[in-house]
């Protein structure tokens, strides 16, 4: 196992750019010495970076879909239970652009206790 | 199964003040004190109390006004300048145009009032982007159906990305 970490997850991806000059300072290079993840999917400043970093599309666009189905169903049901946690799962896009499904994290819906 | 609603009567017994108090303090009349009604939102909400105005719309079911609003708890301006948030609000306003809903933004935080207009009798459901300032919760529990986007905490149903799960 390395002894130190092969991989930076930047959970914002609005930051990418400088967690980059930051690693760059220290003579540490992006794709040698350690890989980016990160989630700025949506973002174009990402395609200025070099080497591109890997990133997690967080399908907005479903995400938001699924919230304006709950509330119309919802409105329609509004004596159902209500308090449920809704995972949206994303998708790995690598530096290639190749995509992969979540498959670890698959949606699941489970009740707020 | 017969349910039987939790009144104002059930709170007011719980708190051990009137019923009148009770329908002061979820009114965030100013006469009653903040601990006092801060009591009484706690025990409305632990007793799951459905206000009288969501019974008599929601029970019925269906689309009324066609009008959401999404309550964000940073200014859209900030909200744009991050391209996540800024997708996100694109999507719910592509979404709703879809559906024909109107999606009204309207910034929240813990230190204004929110609009007198915000009323269930106005609105079909409310979504919320990030986190619920507390003082606002009694008034939000009153504009259900609550979606909550990215948020902490809060009465209704959460919409996340699996993101915080981790790579």
């Amino acid at each position: 196992m390395a002894s130190r970490p092969t991989g930076i997850y930047v959970v914002l991806g609005e930051i990418t750019e400088v967690v980059y000059e930051e690693l760059a300072l220290r003579q540490i290079k992006v794709g040698r010495d350690v890989e980016i993840l990160t989630t700025g999917h949506e973002a174009s400043e990402l395609s200025l970076l070099e080497p591109q970093p890997a990133t997690l599309d967080l399908n907005i666009e479903e995400l938001a879909s699924r919230a304006i189905e709950k509330v119309l169903c919802r409105i329609n049901n509004p004596d159902a239970p209500f308090g449920t946690v809704t995972w949206v799962p994303s998708t790995l896009v690598d530096s290639d652009g190749r995509r992969y499904l979540r498959l670890a994290t698959v949606e699941n819906e489970q009740e707020v206790l | 199964m017969n349910v039987v609603a939790t009144t104002i009567k059930d709170i007011a017994k719980r708190v051990g003040v009137s019923a009148c108090t009770v329908s002061l303090a979820l009114r965030k009349d100013p006469t009653i004190s903040p601990a006092t009604s801060a009591k009484v939102c706690e025990a409305a909400e632990k007793l799951g109390f459905r206000p009288r105005s969501y019974r008599r719309w929601g029970d019925k079911g269906g689309l009324r006004t066609h009008n959401l609003v999404l309550l964000l708890s940073q200014r859209p301006k900030d909200l744009l300048r991050v391209p996540l948030s800024a997708a996100l609000l694109e999507a719910l306003e592509s979404q709703c145009r879809k559906r024909d809903l109107q999606l009204s933004l309207v910034h929240c935080n813990g230190e204004e009032s929110l609009p007198q207009w915000l009323t269930l009798d106005r609105l079909d459901g409310t979504l919320i982007f990030g986190s619920v300032p507390s003082r606002h919760r009694a008034h939000i529990q009153e504009l259900r159906p609550v979606i909550l986007l990215a948020s902490v905490g809060g009465p209704g149903d959460h919409f996340e990305s699996d993101r915080s799960l981790g790579a």
